[in-house]
C-alpha cells in the first residue's frame, strides 16, 4: 500500500498531465480500431441491432460483383505503380537540380516547388478537371506538339493517370521538400573528398548522395504508400461522383475508399463497409510491414 | 570502390587536357538545368495562375483558354456575386471551416502541448510506450476507423455539430511530436528557476513551457489550419445538414449545380478558396514548411 502510494506520488502528476492527450487518443482511435473491427464481423444498416455474422462480410467484399474489389485494387496497383516511383524520382531529381544553384535561386525555387501542397487536394481536383477538359490547357498543349489528346476524364484507358498526375503534382512538392532538406544536411567533406578522390558528378550523387539520402527515401517511399492507399478526395472529384454513380466511366477512377464510402453512408451496409476498411487496412499494413522487413533485412547485409 | 576512384582519376586527366570541349559542355548543362528548373517552376504554379485568369476575365467567356487575366472590373463583380449569390453561401461555409479551425486547434495545441512537456522533459513509467503507442498512429491506416468513427459520433448526438467535426481531430500525434521535439531543445534550467520560485508541476508548463513554446505552437496552428481548410471526406460524412457545410463541400460541389451561372462563377469560387492557405504560405511559409518537414520526417 505504501509502494502504491509512492508510485502514485511520483508519477500521478504526469499521467494527469498525458490523460487529455490519451482519452481523446483512446476514444477518437482506439477504440474505433476495436470497433470497426467488430462491426465488420456484423450484419448492420445502424438502425436495427447489429447481426454477428462471422466473414460473411469479407467473403462478401472479395465475391460480391457489386462491391467492385477486382476494379478497385487494379486502379490502385496502376495508380501506385505510376505515383511512387514516377513522384519520387521527379522529386530527388528536382531536389538535386534545385541544390546546384545559389542559394539565392534555390530559395525562390524551393519556395514555389512547395506551393502546390498548400492547395487543397478538393482544390486541385476541382482545378485540373477543367485544365483536363477538350480544349483545356493539356490537350493544347499535347495539340501544339503534334500529339492527339485524349480524354483524360472519360477514357477508361487514361482516367487513372489523370488521377495520378493531378496527384503527383500535388505531393511532389513534399517529397521535394523533405529530400531537399536531407541533401542540405549532408556534409560538404564529403563531397570534397570525394572530389579528391576524382569521383565525378554521376558517382557523387551515386555513392554520397543516395546512401545518405536513403532514410528519407525509405521514408517518402512508406508515406506514399500508405496516403495513396486511402486516396479519395482526388479521383472521387475528378471523376464527378455521386453516391448513386460513382468510380467515373467503366469504373477507371474507381478507388477502395469510395466503395467504402458510399456502402456505409448511402447504402447503409456498415458491416460490408466495415469490413471493405479492415482488409484495406490490412493491405496497408502488410506493404507498410514488408517496406520495414525489407529495409532492416538490407541493413543488416 | 576503390576501382572506381582509379577509373575517374584516368578520365580526369583526359577531360583536362580537352578543356574546351568541358567548358561548352558546362554551358549546356547550365542552360538545361535553368529550362527544367523553371519549367517546373510553371508547372507548379501554372494551375492557380489559370484560376486568377479566369475569374478576372470578362463574365461568360470560355474558361479553357484564359492564360492572362484580361478584365479586373469583371472580376471583382464576379466575386462580389458569388459572395451574394451562391448557394449554398461561400462566406457561411467559410466561416463554419474557419470556427472548425479555431476549435480544432484550440484543443489540439492545450491537450497535445500538455502531454508533450511530460514526454520532453520528465522521465515516468510507460513514457516510452505511450509515446510510441501514439507515434505509431501516424503510420496506421486511418480508413479503418472511418466508419466506427462515424457510429461513435452518431451515438454522441454530434452530426451536424462542431464538436463532431473538431474533436476528432484534436488527439494528433504529429502535434504532440512537434511540440515534444521544440520542448526538448528548452533549456533546463528555466524550469530550475521557476520550481525554486515555488511554481507547481502545472505552472510550470502553463507560464514557462507554454509561452515559450510559441514557435511550435504557431507551426502546428498553421499545419491544422491548412490541412483542416482542405479536409473533404470527414465533413462529407458527418455533416449532412448544408448549414454544417465546410467550404469544402460547398467549393467542391459547385461545378455540379447546373443552374449556377457559367463555368467562370465556379472558378471564382475556387479562387476564393484558394485565398486563405496562399495567403499563410506567403506570410508564414517558414513555420509550413517546418510543420510539412515535420509531418514527413517523424517516426
Amino acid at each position: 500500500m505504501n509502494s502504491l502510494r509512492a508510485y502514485l506520488r511520483r508519477n500521478l502528476k504526469h499521467y494527469l498531465m498525458v490523460l487529455p492527450f490519451f482519452a481523446f487518443f483512446a476514444v477518437f482511435f482506439l477504440w474505433p480500431i476495436l470497433f470497426g473491427i467488430g462491426i465488420s464481423l456484423t450484419k448492420w444498416n445502424g438502425v436495427k441491432d447489429p447481426q454477428f455474422v462471422g466473414l460473411d462480410n469479407f467473403v462478401k467484399v472479395f465475391t460480391d460483383p457489386s462491391l467492385r474489389f477486382p476494379a478497385a485494387m487494379t486502379n490502385l496497383g496502376t495508380f501506385i505503380i505510376i505515383v511512387v516511383p514516377v513522384g519520387i524520382l521527379i522529386a530527388l531529381g528536382l531536389a538535386l537540380l534545385v541544390d546546384s544553384f545559389t542559394p539565392k535561386w534555390a530559395n525562390l525555387f524551393r519556395a514555389v516547388y512547395f506551393f502546390p501542397i498548400i492547395i487543397p487536394l478538393f482544390l486541385s481536383a476541382s482545378i485540373w478537371r477543367f485544365l483536363f477538359v477538350d480544349g483545356g490547357l493539356i490537350s493544347s498543349i499535347l495539340t501544339s506538339l503534334g500529339i492527339t489528346n485524349v480524354l483524360w476524364l472519360n477514357d477508361p484507358k487514361y482516367e487513372i493517370i489523370a488521377v495520378a498526375i493531378v496527384d503527383m503534382w500535388h505531393a511532389i512538392g513534399f517529397h521535394f521538400l523533405l529530400l531537399f532538406a536531407a541533401l542540405k544536411g549532408i556534409p560538404e567533406e564529403y563531397y570534397d573528398a570525394a572530389k579528391v578522390d576524382g569521383a565525378n558528378g554521376f558517382q557523387r550523387i551515386r555513392f554520397i548522395t543516395i546512401p545518405q539520402l536513403e532514410p528519407v527515401i525509405f521514408l517518402v517511399v512508406v508515406n506514399a504508400f500508405i496516403g495513396g492507399l486511402q486516396s479519395f478526395d482526388l479521383p472521387w472529384l475528378l471523376s464527378t461522383s455521386q453516391p448513386n454513380n460513382y468510380g467515373g466511366v467503366s469504373q477507371g477512377m474507381l478507388f477502395p475508399v469510395m466503395t467504402i464510402f458510399v456502402r456505409g453512408w448511402q447504402g447503409l451496409a456498415f458491416g460490408e463497409a466495415a469490413a471493405y476498411a479492415v482488409i484495406l487496412g490490412l493491405i496497408v499494413l502488410a506493404i507498410t510491414g514488408i517496406q520495414f522487413g525489407w529495409r532492416q533485412w538490407r541493413l543488416a547485409r | 570502390m576503390s576501382s572506381t576512384q582509379t577509373s575517374t582519376l584516368i578520365g580526369k586527366k583526359t577531360a583536362e587536357k580537352t578543356a574546351p570541349a568541358f567548358l561548352k559542355h558546362i554551358t549546356v548543362w547550365t542552360i538545361l538545368r535553368w529550362v527544367v528548373a523553371i519549367f517546373w517552376l510553371v508547372v507548379a504554379v501554372f494551375p492557380l495562375w489559370w484560376v486568377f485568369c479566369v475569374t478576372f476575365s470578362p463574365t461568360g467567356v470560355p474558361v479553357t483558354q484564359q492564360w492572362f487575366p484580361s478584365s479586373f472590373i469583371d472580376g471583382f463583380q464576379k466575386i462580389q456575386t458569388v459572395i451574394d449569390q451562391a448557394r449554398p453561401s461561400i462566406p457561411h461555409a467559410a466561416l463554419v471551416s474557419l470556427v472548425y479551425i479555431l476549435v480544432q486547434t484550440a484543443g489540439m495545441v492545450i491537450i497535445c502541448s500538455m502531454a508533450a512537456y511530460e514526454f520532453a522533459l520528465f522521465e515516468f513509467k510507460g513514457k516510452n510506450f505511450l509515446f510510441t503507442l501514439a507515434l505509431s498512429s501516424l503510420m496506421f491506416p486511418v480508413v479503418v476507423t472511418l466508419i466506427p468513427l462515424f457510429r461513435v459520433i452518431v451515438s454522441l448526438h454530434w452530426l451536424n455539430s462542431f464538436q463532431g467535426l473538431a474533436i476528432p481531430g484534436m488527439a494528433s500525434a504529429l502535434a504532440l511530436f512537434i511540440f515534444r521535439q521544440f520542448m526538448e531543445s528548452l533549456p533546463k534550467e528555466l524550469m530550475d528557476a521557476a520550481r525554486v520560485d515555488g511554481a507547481s508541476h502545472f505552472g510550470v508548463y502553463w507560464s514557462i513551457i507554454l509561452p515559450l513554446s510559441w514557435n511550435a505552437t504557431l507551426t502546428v496552428i498553421v499545419l491544422t489550419a491548412v490541412g483542416v481548410w482542405g479536409n473533404y471526406l470527414w465533413p462529407l460524412v458527418t455533416m449532412p445538414s448544408p448549414d454544417m457545410w465546410t467550404i469544402s463541400i460547398v467549393a467542391a460541389g459547385v461545378a455540379g449545380q447546373q443552374a449556377w451561372k457559367t463555368a467562370d462563377f465556379s472558378i471564382a469560387v475556387y479562387f476564393l478558396s484558394a485565398i486563405p492557405p496562399i495567403v499563410i504560405y506567403i506570410f508564414l511559409q517558414r513555420y509550413i514548411t517546418k510543420g510539412f518537414s515535420m509531418s514527413g520526417l517523424k517516426g
